[in-house]
């Protein structure tokens, strides 16, 4: 890993009454990623965010943020946090301008600055023309943004976003994405918790997949799934399949598990090349007739599947 | 900064609909139905001047002779009524009927009336005469114990009937039924709990989003809870302002002149309010929907012990409990202004203003421990 040391979170334990939502739990973020929190609801996500931002007390641990001990008066450390929250954190009685402006107020003092700023944190989002609006006339989606706008516009050098992208429209979504996207190329460093995995494949440098409050296992994308044994699913639609050319098929080279379900035939292969090429030869050579092909790389549900033995979607 | 972040609270209270209902909208209404209530039974008692009422006292016991000096001394030049004294019970019957006189007023084991319809004659001499009886009563039941028993009750009597001589002859120009609106005041100024546990709310992390966001910042939280603090004051007073000057300029109601007192102790009063909002807002540990729900039922309960509802609640608060009177911020604020009416110095009022001080001093000081306990 390149670059400084953002956040430095050591043997974090975080106890509510006989439930630990944290258990030892170490992470470490660098300067420019976009770093991802993957993880059930309930997986200590949120709980590792309010512990890093000083929000929530916590039992055991250390955390460094910007290599200094994050507490309440860290002020110089907060100035350069910006923080959109899983829920919408506005005021409903100010109108869109006013929510960004208040809020970027509390951070950057000089008003032409802030000016410029507010401006450039609603074209970012895309609320210029709802500037004079009061939340409760916003969309979701819209207020999704609000909310992101909020947090953004003091031009924070770290940004944790909670599950930014929760109930809002496909077009909403992207948005959020791409900005999510830009902020990072402008220089920010991003900490995103989510459990939509697409949306952390998609964007994120560098994942945390976390269950139980554990971290399980931190990676790249591709560095995760290279952990499982997965490297490919292979599902052909067949009709009729004789049960005992099952153990034929898992005599196959690389195929570690296959099964057959609901018409259709699972092949779970570990790596290799020409896999599918190799089942379709067996099949024609056994005069089985199949319908649909489908071949299938790992996601970051199947290497939490293997990790955990349950769905991330549970 | 200060002047931006203060600004925005004023803009953020100010723009709650809700809030702002039953903080301003809601008082102005109840005044204004208290005034038409009010204001027909004024005109009712003026156009009164004395009521007329027939006597038939046949024995001359002493409980008649009793009953006469007291009707006597109803009878006299600036009395209330005017005792007119038929020959019979048929003539009396016709003046009745006639509308001569309000009812009859006859004794036998006790004294009883007769009316031939119900109003506000009617209901104002049924309690003169219920006050004589009970006061007869009382006299009674202490001759039975003794003459010192007796004594006692007589000097009680004649400090009650002093009292409240004193309180109808009392200086300046009040309006006779300001007490309904003296509690009103109260209630006003008491319902500035609701904006100290909003500013509570919107603080303490673990109670908002907004808290949240503000929490991240790097403003210091004492900053906040200041200005926070000014511009939930600003709304309280001012809606006090407004309440003052539409009882006094729209309704026409007389508080007294001392003007400078009344400002300065409906200031102490907000500031009481919003610091007892602000004790309940940290102090329990609750969702926002209970800590509202014991905001509304406690300003409510000493606004009722106060007079607001029953005006003698105050009174009977005062018979019973008379420590609680000294407690009650709404008692007291009831009672900082109605003093000012009712005595020629400013002891009393200086009374209730120190308490309701010294309260709303505790009241501030458990919540900023809290919070400065909480941390973040």
């Amino acid at each position: 890993m390149e670059g400084k040391t953002v956040i430095k979170v050591e043997n974090l334990v975080k106890r509510y009454k006989e439930l630990v939502a944290l258990d030892h739990f170490n992470l470490e973020v660098k300067e420019g990623e976009v770093f991802g929190l993957l993880g059930p609801n309930g997986s200590g996500k949120s709980t590792t965010m309010n512990c890093i931002l000083g929000l929530l007390k916590y039992d055991k641990g250390n955390i460094e943020v910007f290599g200094k001990k994050m507490a309440p008066d860290s002020y110089e450390v907060k100035a350069m946090i910006g923080v959109v929250p899983q829920e919408v954190a506005v005021f409903e009685e100010l109108t869109v301008l006013e929510n960004v402006d208040y809020f970027c107020g509390l951070y950057v003092n000089d008003k032409a600055t802030r000016k410029q700023y507010v401006e450039e944190a609603l074209e970012f989002v895309g609320l210029q023309e709802f500037k004079k609006f009061y939340p409760k006339k916003l969309s979701g989606g819209l207020l999704r943004r609000l909310n992101i706008a909020c947090g953004i516009a003091h031009k924070p050098k770290l940004i944790f976003l909670d599950e930014p992208t929760v109930a809002v429209d496909p077009q909403s979504r992207n948005k959020i994405l791409e900005g999510i996207e830009q902020l990072n190329a402008e220089g920010a460093t991003i900490v995103y918790t989510s459990h939509y995995m697409e949306e952390v494949e998609q964007i994120c440098t560098r994942i945390a997949i976390m269950d139980g409050g554990k971290n399980l296992a931190i990676g790249t994308n591709e560095e995760l799934k290279n952990m499982i044994k997965t490297g490919e699913t292979i599902q052909v639609e067949i009709l009729d399949f004789p049960q005992a050319q099952l153990e034929s098929i898992r005599a196959l080279p690389h195929v570690y598990r296959a099964e057959y379900e609901e018409n259709h035939l699972k092949v779970h292969y570990t790596k290799g090349q020409r896999n599918l090429v190799r089942l379709l030869d067996y099949l024609k050579e056994h005069d089985i007739t199949f319908g649909r092909v489908y071949s299938e790389l790992p996601t970051l549900n199947d290497v939490f599947l293997e990790i955990t033995g349950k769905e991330l979607r549970d | 900064m200060f002047g931006r972040m203060y600004g925005y609270r004023l803009k953020r209270l100010v723009n709650d609909r809700t809030e702002l209902f039953w903080l301003a909208i809601f008082p102005i209404i109840l005044g204004f139905f208290f005034h038409v209530t009010f204001s027909s039974i004024t005109e009712k008692a003026e156009s009164l001047n004395r009521i007329p009422v027939a006597v038939m006292l046949e024995e001359e016991g002493d409980r008649e002779i009793a009953l006469q000096a007291f009707l006597e001394e109803m009878n006299a030049e600036d009395g209330m009524l005017e005792i007119v004294e038929p020959a019979n019970a048929e003539e009396a019957e016709e003046l009745l009927r006639k509308g001569e006189v309000t009812g009859i007023l006859t004794m036998e084991d006790t004294v009883s009336l007769k009316f031939a319809k119900e109003g506000m004659n009617q209901t104002l001499l049924k309690y003169l005469v219920n006050r004589y009886l009970q006061g007869e009563a009382i006299l009674l039941e202490a001759a039975k114990k003794g003459p010192e028993a007796m004594q006692a009750a007589a000097k009680a009597l004649y400090e009650t009937a002093m009292k409240n001589e004193e309180l109808s002859i009392a200086p300046g120009d009040m309006d006779p039924y300001a007490s309904y609106f003296f509690a009103l005041m109260a209630m006003t100024c008491m319902f500035g709990a609701t904006l100290g546990l909003t500013n509570t709310r919107e603080i303490q992390v673990n109670q908002s989003m907004v808290a949240v966001r503000r929490g991240v910042a790097p403003t210091r939280k004492g900053l906040m809870v200041l200005t926070d603090f000014l511009a939930a004051f600003t709304v309280e007073y001012a809606v006090f302002l407004l309440l003052y000057v539409f009882l006094t300029l729209i309704l026409g109601i007389h508080f007294g002149s001392q003007y400078a007192e009344i400002l300065l102790g409906g200031a102490v009063a907000c500031l009481n309010g919003i610091a007892f909002g602000y004790m309940i807002g940290v102090v329990v540990k609750a969702k926002h929907s209970v800590k509202s729900a014991i905001i509304t039922s406690t300003t409510l309960s000493l606004c009722f012990f106060a007079g607001l509802m029953v005006a003698d609640m105050k009174y009977t608060m005062e018979k019973n409990m008379p420590w609680f009177n000294r407690i009650n911020p709404a008692a007291l604020i009831s009672d900082c202004f109605s003093s000012l009416g009712v005595f020629d110095d400013l002891s009393k009022y200086a009374q209730c203003v120190t308490i309701l001080l010294a309260e709303a001093v505790i009241f501030g000081a458990v919540a900023a421990l809290v919070l400065r306990k909480q941390k973040v």
